[in-house]
């Protein structure tokens, strides 16, 4: 495999990086969907994310790289089997390739088996390969509805449960997904966008100095990868080390009641459905201040975080014109009162 | 230096630009153009993507026969990584389903391909350079996501006006000017010729590897000029810089050199212009603020002496370094203003493309699993093993043994086929009245109804398209689409008044509806309208042979077996807008006086079944 590009190289797209790096802290948040254009860095800067990410211990041979200390969620032959050796593996970042078939994404019948011995075996898919990793989706909208459906599925449920061909499997499959897609080309369902965690646009940047930076700096990565790579370890090393921090101190992030509260009226007053809007707004805001090694969440952790967590929620008129941002915005400083929103 | 000569020389030593796009029609010219791509990449004859191509030929896949005979899954390569190292055509962009424009895209951005398909998994180089044609028809161009990722975009104007030398020197790489200057028609080239040519890479080759950095104010320079042109693809400037690398090489001169950084600009930058400077005021009859088409006043002319003196007041080259400006200059001189027409005429048609992602009818290996069937594979299909496994399992016995290695022979006549059952998706065409009869005052009306069936429509993923005619025209304000976005803004700005051309209206109609039949959907075309027609075919406000024409127009409509609604926009129910219905052979309703909302669900219940399969 190619040396990926750094992700602490990425110029600019903030908003992108950070609704990445929230879900790597916290990956029950459910995933980003990043809008935009491709070619905008949101593919460099998913691959540039997983070399950030400390290797992690799997049951060795386990073709889920099931956790050698979980046990609940663990694949059956870890389970029930006996001793387990320990092994390291990178963290997987499965690209969901163009074309694939269903097969292929959830798994199939071992057509070798089935061939040469008439044995009925199953062949582990994408979604096997992803556990406890990211599934990155480019083009979503590409895909086959039927397809997205399934994914859409897997990943809710954590479990990939799998009856064709007279194949009957249940297999561990937690990932965080990662969607793109472009809104221009044809609109994403909102029961789609409702399971993505976090939603994010990206642009090409409009500062020339940004744009002249990521040619260089794109240059001198293609000319020369590893001696780039190199040039970057520092910020590397700095961000993989805030990440794993981040990780550690999370489950000690507190919410102070006055900010529930607040946060409840939030997506009351933005009309949200269901309760996934407010749950998001609050993981997101533990994940911020546990990656900026806060102890507790600040009104400023919220304000960040809301209209990523929130703009692909707002049930909007589909012929309102009105920006999801903005909206979110004014509701903002409703709550939070203008002085402090910023 | 000729420009298509320059671009395959960059191409050759960095296959990372991608390629190029020709966007010509067939004429000699393009025929030689590209003969002699062909011998310069080394290539003869060059590979083709053909319509219609499958995914399995594209990316790869199970080869069925080789799996049985050996009796272990057998990858066959696509057509993506047996290019790799070579170059490929692509004939037709324009024309080209989404998934493969997509698979190219993919492969050009990443230089693999990723194959995770029937049982296979797997990644294999694939970097080739891709050679686009498209037929340069004015309707259809290939989304501009896919073009950017070509560095050398060629147009028309560019193939059959006389060359416009590049301000570098003639014999950067003398067999390849030789070579297009003698070139005649397509024949092949001789194998000494191409070695000849291969021979002559050697040196800029060795030039590139040795390059140091690219200097900051050389890439600013760039990115200065990227804005003055107003050039709207992102992965212009890294493209531009690369080229430049590529031209130094060949020229073994420094990165600064000013005809290096203009033919760079003038290959990569120049041809996406979509201004030459920027015009005062924006012109008023601009469509759409994103491409406003380039104003003939304004465009300078190239020679014009003038030019200079002009430039420091033009807001957008007041703020460039002078460096850029004398760019800015050569630039201007070397695009003729065709060229820019060419580009604003890609990216109109373009945006009637946008929001078309996935109406392309797709390859019947999708959908929700129904059954199986036997018979013969033909590439595309999908073996259902264990079916095929059964069939052939009683008969084990009865054949001769298997292969060394299988447990039993399988038989052509043991496959069976997984059939998939495909949901033919609705096209809704609404041919909206706006003229200044009594459909005026329910102009609002028919909007809000439309504005429903987006909506509708929005959630069962069909598509709408809105045809409006009024005084002498009718314009199609909405190109199908699913993108609300887009729907909404077409919808906003439709004015009223004028004279009703309803026969132009029903011919325009049906024209798009058989278009859109032929990409695979279904059209179902919905009228609102109170049919009384005053504008005949010709043009003429003649209110007898309106009439006669619309009766023709509607007659042909019903002829062409297409499915269709008449809303009545009357104040009363009218007379002619029911014999319009009648001739048209379609179902009749007065527009409900209450509302969009009744309105869809009469066009949604006059969807199911009705609508004849084209």
């Amino acid at each position: 495999m190619a040396v990926p590009y750094p992700f602490s190289a990425i110029v600019a797209q903030d908003g992108m990086k950070q609704a990445l790096l929230l879900a790597v802290v916290d990956p029950s948040l459910g995933g980003v969907m990043v809008f935009g254009d491709r070619g905008t860095g949101k593919s460099t800067a998913v691959r540039g994310l997983a070399a950030l990410l400390p290797r992690m211990a799997v049951v060795k041979g386990c073709p889920y790289s099931c956790d050698p200390e979980g046990v609940g969620g663990a694949c059956e032959a870890c389970r029930y089997g006996g001793e387990k050796k320990r092994a390291w593996a990178p963290v997987p970042v499965v690209d969901l390739p163009l074309g694939a078939t269903e097969d292929r994404v959830v798994g199939a019948l071992d057509l070798e088996k089935a061939l040469t011995q008439g044995e009925r075996a199953f062949d582990p898919g994408l979604l096997a390969r992803a556990h406890r990793g990211f599934l990155y989706i480019d083009e979503i909208n590409l895909l086959d509805d039927h397809l997205v459906d399934l994914l859409l599925d897997v990943a809710a449920s954590g479990e990939n449960v799998l009856e064709r061909e007279g194949l009957s499997v249940r297999h561990p499959a937690r990932f965080v997904l990662i969607g793109s897609g472009n809104p221009e080309e044809g609109e994403l369902r909102p029961q789609l966008l409702d399971r993505f965690g976090l939603a994010v646009d990206v642009s090409t940047p409009q500062d020339l100095d940004d744009r002249v930076e990521v040619v260089l700096r794109r240059d001198a990565f293609e000319r020369d990868p590893e001696a780039f790579t190199e040039a970057w370890a520092k910020e590397t090393d700095a961000l993989s080390r805030r990440l794993a921090r981040a990780r550690r101190l999370l489950p000690k992030v507190t919410v102070p009641p006055a900010h529930l509260r607040k946060v409840a009226q939030l997506c009351l007053s933005l009309g949200t459905d269901g309760l996934r809007g407010e749950l998001t707004v609050l993981r997101a805001a533990r994940a911020r201040a546990a990656l900026r090694g806060g102890k507790a969440v600040t009104e400023a952790d919220i304000t960040a975080i809301a209209p990523m967590a929130l703009r692909h929620r707002l049930r909007r008129n589909v012929l309102d014109d009105t920006g999801s941002e903005g909206r979110i915005r004014r509701a903002l400083e409703e709550t939070f009162g203008a002085g402090e929103a910023g | 230096m000729h420009p298509f000569v320059a671009a395959l020389a960059c191409l050759r030593l960095a296959p990372e630009l991608g390629g190029l796009l020709l966007r010509a029609r067939p004429s000699p010219q393009r025929q030689r153009w590209l003969a002699f791509a062909s011998a310069a990449l080394g290539v003869q004859p060059l590979p083709r993507v053909p319509l219609g191509i499958t995914d399995d030929r594209l990316y790869g896949g199970l080869d069925l026969s080789a799996t049985v005979r050996l009796g272990r899954p057998q990858l066959q390569q696509g057509l993506l990584a047996q290019s790799h190292g070579r170059a490929l055509l692509l004939p037709m962009a324009e024309r080209q389903p989404e998934a493969v424009l997509a698979a190219l895209q993919d492969a050009l951005d990443r230089g693999v391909v990723t194959v995770a398909r029937e049982g296979l998994q797997g990644t294999y180089p694939a970097r080739f350079i891709l050679l686009a044609v498209d037929e340069g028809d004015a309707g259809e161009a290939a989304p501009e996501r896919f073009l950017e990722r070509l560095a050398f975009p060629f147009f028309e104007p560019a193939v059959l006006a006389p060359p416009l030398a590049l301000p570098m020197e003639e014999d950067l790489w003398p067999e390849a000017s030789l070579i297009f200057e003698l070139l005649e028609g397509d024949e092949p080239l001789a194998p000494g010729a191409l070695a000849a040519l291969e021979e002559g890479l050697g040196a800029p080759r060795a030039r590139l590897a040795a390059q140091g950095p690219l200097p900051r104010t050389v890439v600013r320079a760039l990115g200065e000029l990227t804005d003055a042109l107003a050039v709207p693809s992102s992965r212009a400037l890294g493209q531009a810089a690369l080229a430049l690398r590529c031209l130094c090489a060949w020229a073994d001169c420094a990165f600064e050199a000013p005809e290096a950084l203009a033919s760079a600009a003038a290959l990569v930058l120049a041809p996406r212009a979509r201004q030459v400077f920027a015009s005062e005021s924006p012109p008023a009859d601009s469509p759409s603020p994103a491409a406003p088409p380039p104003d003939s006043a304004e465009a300078p002319e190239p020679p014009a002496a003038a030019e200079g003196d002009d430039q420091a007041e033009d807001p957008v080259t007041a703020g460039l370094s002078a460096s850029t400006e004398v760019l800015l200059e050569a630039i201007a001189t070397s695009v003729p203003e065709a060229w820019l027409a060419a580009a604003s005429a890609v990216a109109k048609a373009q945006r009637a493309r946008a929001g078309r992602v996935g109406a392309r009818t797709r390859l019947a290996f999708r959908g929700r699993p129904r059954g199986v069937r036997a018979g013969a594979l033909v590439p595309g299909d999908r073996l259902n093993v264990p079916a095929t496994l059964r069939a052939a399992a009683p008969l084990a016995k009865l054949r001769p043994p298997p292969a060394p290695g299988l447990r039993f022979a399988l038989a052509p006549e043991d496959f069976r086929i997984q059939c998939y059952e495909t949901r033919a998706a609705t096209t809704t065409l609404f041919v909206v009245d706006a003229s200044g009869s009594a459909a005026l005052q329910r102009l609002g009306e028919a909007k809000g109804a439309v504005e429903a069936m987006l909506a509708d429509s929005y959630a069962r993923r069909d598509e709408v398209a809105m045809v409006i005619f009024r005084g002498e025209h009718t314009d199609l304000v909405l190109p199908q689409t699913r993108a609300l976005v887009r729907a909404r803004r077409a919808l906003a700005g439709v004015p009223g008044g004028g004279a009703t051309p309803l026969a132009k209206a029903v011919q325009h109609a049906t024209t798009l509806a058989q278009d859109i039949a032929r990409q695979g959907r279904q059209p179902l075309v919905v009228f609102l309208t109170d049919g009384r027609g005053n504008i005949a075919l010709d043009g003429r406000a003649d209110r007898a042979q309106a009439q006669a024409d619309t009766e023709r127009a509607a007659r042909a409509f019903a002829f062409a077996g297409l499915a269709g609604l008449v809303l009545d926009t009357g104040r009363r129910p009218e007379p002619r807008a029911r014999a319009l219905a009648e001739h048209l052979g379609a179902a009749y309703a007065p527009l409900p006086r209450q509302g969009a909302r009744a309105i869809a669900q009469l066009v949604t219940a006059s969807r199911p079944r009705s609508v004849a399969a084209p």
